[in-house]
């Protein structure tokens, strides 16, 4: 494992950015220990607010409750983020594809959470501030903070391929 | 707003190459034809190659050297104007040291993602200009980079020269956040930086 010095500074970002957009925009999907469940998780999804914010991009976050903390596991933005974690929520169950990655971190191998998972969604008119001081807000450029920071903080947890370093 | 050339200007070990051979005294792209399959490429400058070899061979000899950072743009004197920022991993997906950087001196068909083979930088930005035959098409990316950087394309003529940054990165070195970072983290920064203060040129889709 390469050593990043900067991880402790890096999830400190991370969480701050977090926790002060967390509020009113995080709903829960699955808790731990649970058989996974499309059909569960969508209708958490459908019960929250995003569904109806389908004419801005939103930026969405998926969160793992580990015994070490919450760690933000994966980021994406979208305009239909319901129809778009349909497509992912499908994707864990099968374990197709890039999917394989999904379903062998999130779940045990009997199809169970491994921690409770949550999903952040944030319109882009509602970033506050960007999760590197000094950068930008606008929502392309806080999603590749959130990768960037997210590679270097939690190196085996993202699920984001295109900011892992092999 | 942090400010992305100022940090461009200081990273250690950067260096800031031509990317293309022109004509003397021209922006004349030289290219040169390959018979045997009826590919026209765009030529690379010597001191690219030259400079990519040796930052590449110098790199894979030191076991904390993660792989190259590039940045494609147009250097104006007091500031670059990034058009595209990309990577190039030490480690491969199957192997420890990548297909992308291996034999660097004779790879020339990946040359650390600016080969002339499809799917590689100087590989499809040819096989967009020149639509020879192809195992598939030109790919939609690169004849946008092809309208972004010629002003004519056969023969091809830039819009203005056309540099190469590149940043051998190693473990410890710091990005544009002033935070010490794996190089998929910093190019990660730099793309977020340019989206907004160079966001017209930037060819990169992704990260805006």
């Amino acid at each position: 494992m390469t050593p990043i010095p900067d991880t402790e500074r890096k999830r400190d970002l991370l969480n701050v950015w977090l926790a002060l957009h967390a509020p009113d925009r995080t709903v829960h999907l699955l808790p731990e220990g649970v058989s996974f469940s499309y059909e569960k998780a969508m209708e958490q999804i459908y019960e929250h607010v995003m569904c109806r914010e389908v004419s801005e991009e939103v930026i969405y976050i998926l969160i793992a409750a580990t015994a070490d903390g919450e760690v933000p596991v994966y980021v994406g933005r979208s305009r239909d983020v319901c129809s778009r974690w349909s497509t992912h929520l499908v994707g864990i169950g099968s374990g197709d594809g890039v999917y394989a990655t999904w379903q062998s971190m999130l779940l045990t191998d009997s199809m169970k959470t491994r921690w409770s998972l949550s999903l952040m969604v944030v319109p882009g008119s509602q970033i506050e501030f960007p999760p590197i001081p000094g950068f930008p807000t606008t929502i392309g450029a806080v999603e590749y903070q959130l990768v960037s920071l997210m590679a270097d903080a939690y190196p085996s947890m993202t699920l984001n391929h295109e900011g892992r370093l092999r | 707003m942090i400010d992305l050339n100022a940090w461009i200007r200081t990273v250690p070990g950067a260096a800031i190459v031509p990317l293309f051979d022109t004509e003397p005294g021209s922006l004349t792209v030289r290219t040169r034809d390959i018979e045997k399959n009826g590919k026209t490429l765009l030529c690379r400058h010597p001191l690219m190659e030259e400079t990519m070899i040796s930052l590449v061979e110098a790199g894979i000899a030191r076991p904390d050297f993660q792989g190259i950072f590039y940045i494609m743009g147009y250097d104006r004197g007091d500031q670059l104007v990034p058009l595209y920022v990309g990577k190039a991993e030490r480690k491969g997906v199957k192997h420890d040291l990548s297909e992308n950087l291996r034999n660097i001196r004779r790879n020339r068909h990946k040359f650390a993602r600016w080969g002339d083979g499809l799917d590689y930088h100087i590989g499809d930005l040819s096989h967009a200009t020149f639509r020879f035959e192809g195992y598939r098409g030109p790919r939609r990316k690169y004849e946008l980079w092809a309208q972004a950087l010629f002003m004519q394309e056969d023969p091809p003529v830039l819009k203005e020269p056309v540099s190469l940054v590149l940043v051998p990165w190693y473990d410890g070195m710091v990005g544009p956040s002033g935070l010490k970072g794996s190089l998929p983290a910093v190019e990660k920064e730099v793309i977020a930086l340019a989206s907004v203060q160079h966001g017209a040129d930037l060819l990169n889709v992704d990260g805006r």
